[in-house]
């Protein structure tokens, strides 16, 4: 089987910058695996979800990224989308004069497009929309407005879960997509996300606090220092880094 | 709030119509005759003991200012100068220069202790020990006391009058003069050029970091005497100076002309902080005399990685037009200009600044607060330009006005030209006035309608007040409950 | 306005009286009008072409670039219609090369007035056109208008009458070489009344004919004048604009100059608050590139108490564009409670555009509030990575952001019709000029 996602020692840093933030992390994520990344501030978590997606102002100086055994790196942002990468930000831009539908719409179908499918009519998307917006209780008011503007946090975040239930990628990169929800709305946010948990779909969810772990049960937890992994294990390892803290693994990077 | 206290019983202390540092002091001048001629420019270059380069250098600039016209694009209105009636020179009586205070002139003593400087000057004019500002005072043209220069001299720093420069620096005053306003830049620079009396240069040497606030104090003191301030500030590499520069002048009846220059290069990774406070004769309640403040001021951020800041506190003067400037030529390098301009009666403001961004990631910010009362006009005019080559060049700039009384007006003309896609510009300006809500929030605690109205301007001009040094910060507060007095009710 | 002693004419100037006296015996008006085109005449030669010694014409100096003054257009009047906003449900009015081509005579039946300017000048009417300008329209731009006026629409909406249907007042140049068209065109609202005006401008490419265009209009007490002004003049057009507006007690104006075609333009835009609670809203774009220099020149003259104006102006710059947008909010002594808001947004697609703004206060009444911003910068990286993580290609995803920004000043016209016409024409634009690179110049016509 190949692997859905490979990282071999990857070396970033801040374009123009000295300090390297990501340290010789690896990284492999299999088909249908959940592998929850924990760390604290500072260790590089959503530097990696930015270089998976491919933001610019990132400088790889060293190892590779294979993304179903293609090189990664190579490919523009675009294209990682409709090869089946989804980055759930954490920090949704809001976009002022665009239509929340109209964007959701020319997304879907770019992704169609690049993958040789056709685009989805209007009734299609819309019943489509539809259904996946009553279960994340996004109000028609919601997608009304332009894309993330005058959201709160938390219809943010729902906001991308909905994006990502759309778009069905096949590799969902959440960065700490339970900040700044309260419990009401890190349930809906999480039976959202585990109901898009299947065979192929694998998941890589970066947080700080264990708690989201409790309504995402990973397969695989990581510990994250100083830009790489100090530490795996399973489910039961973020129960401990909730007990003993990060201090121990901070001093060991 | 002790400031603000301050400023309420300063506003007190003050007879209405009587401006506090309206008096006269009685020195003996020596003075050439009026008008301008090539004569008067030789006169004065000859008075000064110039060199030869000196005096041609102002002739060149006279021979052009004969053929320049007075700019009209300010929104200032006053009557037309008659330059053949102005006195271009005037000296006090001339005597050695002081080894030490015992040798001043104590009538200009005297005259310090009347303006009421709370600061570390009276104490290092009155001797005492671990005052530690240096002054350069110019008393009417002649720079007669400079202090400090033994420990400035120390650090290799110079701090001296023009002339002075001219005499013992020519190979840096040759370098510098004018290379950054050139004699050829406007009417009242070339003007400056052609006539300046004295002013201060200083230089500071590569890595230092000047110990102490330098500072110098403006008067003009001759009935009709043109004032002809010429400022020289060179910061070598690496170096750094914070710069004082506060001005009171006696009362007049008629209109004086001050035209000065100030010339500022900071070299790479160099930082300058120019701060003024100018407290001039604004004229009286008739709107008669007060002086014509024409000035210019210009930094060159000439090395990579070099700062230069002005903060400006504008209460005096019958007109005002300033546009202290940064001109951003070194990659990285930072211009800011934080201004307060409060004008009352009948001041007229026309003041703002330019920043020419020309480096490669030079970023600059504009915080101008005007405050216009009585039946003032207060003109904000600012230029932002990012030239063709100055890539990610950044700008904030935020203007408020704020109106007191309906028959005052404020203004606001910023031009911002961008001439590459990388640059980010940022533009807000709001005119409004003191809302009745806050006022009446005010009285009910127990604040008389002016107490109200200084406790409401001083928190609305805060985010400059706190750039400028703390001794101008407590004069500054003081300064604006005095120019508003008489504004309300 | 500073005062020059101008000894050098420039070849546009020079040909003026020349072409003036070729066709003065053509010009329409009664004798006391032809009296004024020589008056005006006299005042443009003694003026000469604006230039960038004159504050107002500081970005745009008309005595440097008008290179020529092509001769007065020779009406062809051949049949043919805009292409701009041809879908459009509206009352038609064609100007052809100068000649009025079609005419809406049904318009009478809706109690709408309309009547050609050369009745108009040749009525008791005609002086009325050339009265009551304010200063801040005045121009030697004004002045040549006036010498050469020959065509044009006077619009009156009386009293209580509510037009539904838009009227579209369509310019079509089609000369093969170089020729000046000069309109003058005047829309008076009455009282309680409304209606929507739509000016549109276009012609051929590669031919530098020009357009002189002026309109008065006056705004009644509580009416409700919609005014959208079109330009997509060739690529080696001059267009050149001028407005003057008075808007009555109570009444609300919506001002809209969208600026897309012409190698220069210039639109000088007057508006006087003469009743108190009237309510002006200004939302204007210019989408240039090439070499293309658009200027944008607004007064707003807030005379009395208790107005409100909006003032919202975007450009999109491509290529070595060179936008200009003047916005100048005047409040008067005691006009009290005053509204006024303006922004000036620049989007700049290429390194060689430039963008000059200048929002101005001038404020002489102490309770109002009043406030200005302009921006300018590129497209947001952080939108357009949002935009590409989502799968959207960057050329879509610049152009869905151009278009958003443009969509704000469009939508604030606040008519449905008009605005889906006008996105479209944005659209257009942006497919053209959204594949440059965001920080390269996109070489362009």
């Amino acid at each position: 089987m190949t692997a859905l996602l490979e990282i071999k020692n990857l070396h970033v840093k801040v374009e123009g910058e000295d300090k390297e933030i990501l340290r010789g992390f690896n990284l492999t994520v299999n088909p249908g695996e959940v592998h929850a990344i924990m760390g604290p501030n500072g260790s590089g978590k959503s530097t990696l979800s930015y270089v998976l997606a491919g933001k610019d102002d990132y400088e790889i100086t060293e190892g590779e990224v294979l993304y179903k055994g293609e090189d990664l790196l190579e490919m523009e942002p675009d294209e990682r989308a409709a090869a089946g990468l989804f980055l759930a930000f954490q920090y949704p831009v809001e976009i002022p004069g665009v239509a929340f539908m109209t964007f959701l719409k020319t997304a879907l179908n770019a992704q169609r497009k690049t993958r040789g499918e056709g685009e989805l009519s209007t009734p299609d998307f819309m019943r489509l929309v539809k259904e996946k917006s009553t279960a994340l209780n996004i109000s028609q008011d919601m997608l009304k407005r332009p894309v993330n503007v005058g959201f709160s946090g938390g219809e943010k975040k729902r906001s991308e879960i909905l994006q990502m239930a759309l778009l069905q990628p096949e590799l969902c990169v959440m960065d700490e997509t339970d900040s700044g929800l309260d419990i009401d709305a890190l349930r809906v946010v999480s039976d959202g996300v585990n109901a898009l948990r299947d065979a192929e779909r694998a998941m890589v969810v970066i947080t700080h606090y264990q708690r989201l772990l409790n309504h995402i049960v990973p397969d695989v937890v990581h510990v994250m220092a100083a830009g790489r992994i100090v530490k795996t294990g399973g489910k039961e390892l973020a129960l401990e880094l909730e007990q003993s803290g990060y201090a121990a693994f901070t001093e060991a990077a | 709030m002790p400031a603000v206290r301050e400023t309420i019983d300063q506003v007190h202390e003050i007879d209405v119509d009587k401006y506090k540092y309206g008096f006269f002091t009685d020195i003996e001048s020596e003075k050439a005759p009026k008008g301008l001629s090539e004569d008067i420019v030789r006169f004065i270059s000859a008075k000064k003991e110039e060199p030869e380069w000196m005096l041609e250098w102002r002739l060149e600039a006279y021979q052009r200012w004969r053929t320049m016209r007075e700019p009209s694009w300010a929104k200032v209105a006053y009557p037309k100068i008659d330059f053949e009636d102005l006195y271009y020179y005037a000296a006090p009586k001339s005597t050695p220069a002081p080894k030490s205070l015992d040798e001043v002139d104590p009538e200009l003593l005297a005259t310090y202790e009347k303006l009421g400087i709370p600061l570390k000057e009276q104490e290092v004019l009155a001797g005492v020990e671990g005052a530690r500002v240096a002054v350069d005072a110019v008393f009417d043209s002649v720079s007669v006391v400079t202090t400090f220069r033994e420990e400035l001299a120390k650090h290799g720093i110079i701090f001296c009058s023009m002339s002075e420069a001219v005499r013992e620096h020519p190979e840096l005053v040759r370098k510098y003069l004018g290379s950054v306003v050139p004699t050829s830049d406007n009417f009242y620079a070339t003007l400056n050029s052609a006539v300046f009396s004295d002013g201060s240069f200083v230089y500071i040497p590569p890595g230092v970091r000047c110990p102490m606030e330098l500072s110098t104090y403006f008067r003009i003191n001759e009935r009709n005497t043109g004032q002809f301030e010429r400022t020289l500030l060179i910061a070598d590499k690496g170096s750094y100076v914070s710069y004082l520069e506060g001005c009171t002048a006696p009362m007049r009846d008629e209109n004086q002309l001050h035209a000065a220059v100030v010339e500022l290069v900071a070299h790479e990774d160099a930082e300058i902080k120019y701060s003024t406070v100018q407290n001039w004769y604004p004229g009286d309640k008739n709107g008669v005399g007060g002086i014509y403040n024409f000035v210019t001021k210009r930094g060159d951020c000439r090395g990579d990685n070099s700062k230069i800041s002005w903060t400006q506190v504008e209460t005096g003067s019958a007109i005002t037009w300033k546009y202290p400037s940064c001109i951003l030529r070194g990659d990285n390098s930072r211009g800011e200009f934080y201004s307060i301009a409060i004008s009352n009666g009948h001041q007229q403001v026309d003041s703002g600044t330019k920043m020419i961004h020309l480096g490669k990631n030079t970023s600059s910010r504009i915080i101008s607060k005007g405050i216009a009362a009585g039946v003032s006009e207060n003109t904000y005019r600012g230029l932002v330009s990012a030239h063709g080559k100055a890539t990610n060049a950044r700008n904030f700039t935020q203007c408020d006005s704020l109106l007191i009384g309906d028959r005052c007006g404020a203004h606001t003309v910023p031009y911002i030209e961008a001439k590459n896609s990388s640059t980010v510009f940022e533009h807000e300006a709001t005119t409004s006035k003191i809302s009745d809500d806050q006022m009446f929030y005010c009285m009910q605690r127990g604040l008389s309608e002016e107490e109200a109205v200084a406790l409401i301007v001083n928190g609305f001009v805060r985010d400059v007040l706190q750039h400028l040094p703390m001794e101008f910060m407590v004069e500054s507060q003081k300064l604006i409950g005095i120019s508003l007095e008489g504004s309300v009710g | 306005m500073s005062v020059e002693v101008r000894v050098v004419q420039t070849a546009a100037e020079e040909a003026v009286p020349g072409q003036f006296e070729a066709v003065a015996g053509t010009l329409p008006g009664s004798p006391e009008i032809q009296a004024e085109r020589r008056a005006a005449l006299a005042r443009f030669q003694s003026e000469g072409l604006p230039h960038r010694r004159v504050e107002e014409w500081k970005y745009t100096d008309l005595r440097r670039v008008l290179g020529a003054m092509p001769p007065p257009v020779q009406p062809t009047g051949a049949p043919i219609g805009p292409e701009t906003l041809a879908e459009l449900d509206a009352w038609k009015i064609v100007i052809v090369d100068g000649a009025i081509t079609c005419w809406p005579e049904a318009l009478a039946d809706e109690g709408v007035s309309v009547t050609r300017l050369t009745d108009a000048l040749a009525g008791a009417d005609g002086a009325g056109l050339l009265e009551g300008w304010q200063a801040e329209a005045r121009s030697s731009i004004l002045d040549l208008n006036t010498a050469f006026m020959a065509t044009g629409v006077v619009i009156a909406v009386p009293d209580g009458v509510h037009l539904a249907k838009p009227i579209h007042v369509a310019t079509v140049t089609t000369v093969p070489e170089a020729a000046a068209v000069t309109l003058r065109h005047a829309v008076r609202v009455g009282a309680n009344a409304s209606a929507t005006v739509i000016e549109s401008y276009e012609g051929p490419d590669d031919v530098s004919y020009l357009v002189n265009t002026t309109n008065k209009v006056a705004v009644g007490r509580d009416s409700t004048l919609t005014w959208v002004k079109i330009q997509r003049d060739g690529t080696a057009a001059t267009h050149l604009s001028t407005a003057t507006i008075d808007v009555d007690q109570g009444a609300r104006l919506t001002c809209a100059p969208i600026t897309i075609g012409a190698a220069l333009s210039r639109n000088q835009f007057a508006i006087a608050f003469d009743g108190e609670h009237a309510d002006v809203n200004v939302t204007g774009v210019q989408m240039l590139g090439g070499r293309q220099h658009g200027d944008t020149t607004l007064f707003v003259d807030h005379a009395l108490p208790n107005g409100a104006s909006r003032e919202l102006f975007k450009s999109v710059l491509d290529g070595r564009a060179r936008g200009v947008f003047q916005g100048k909010i005047v409040v008067r002594q005691d006009a009290q409670k005053v509204d006024g808001r303006m922004m000036a947004q620049s989007l700049m697609l290429s390194d060689q555009a430039e963008a000059d703004s200048k929002p101005e206060l001038e404020i002489y009444a102490d309770d109002v509030q009043c406030g200005h911003g302009s921006t300018s910068g590129r497209i947001d990286e952080d939108l357009l990575f949002y935009l590409r993580a989502r799968g959207i290609p960057e050329v879509t995803a610049k152009a869905l952001l151009i278009e958003a920004f443009i969509g704000e000043a469009v939508e604030a016209i606040g008519n449905e019709a008009i605005a889906e016409a006008l996105s479209s024409l944005a659209h257009d634009w942006v497919v053209q000029h959204a594949g440059g690179g965001a920080s390269n110049g996109g070489a362009d016509a």
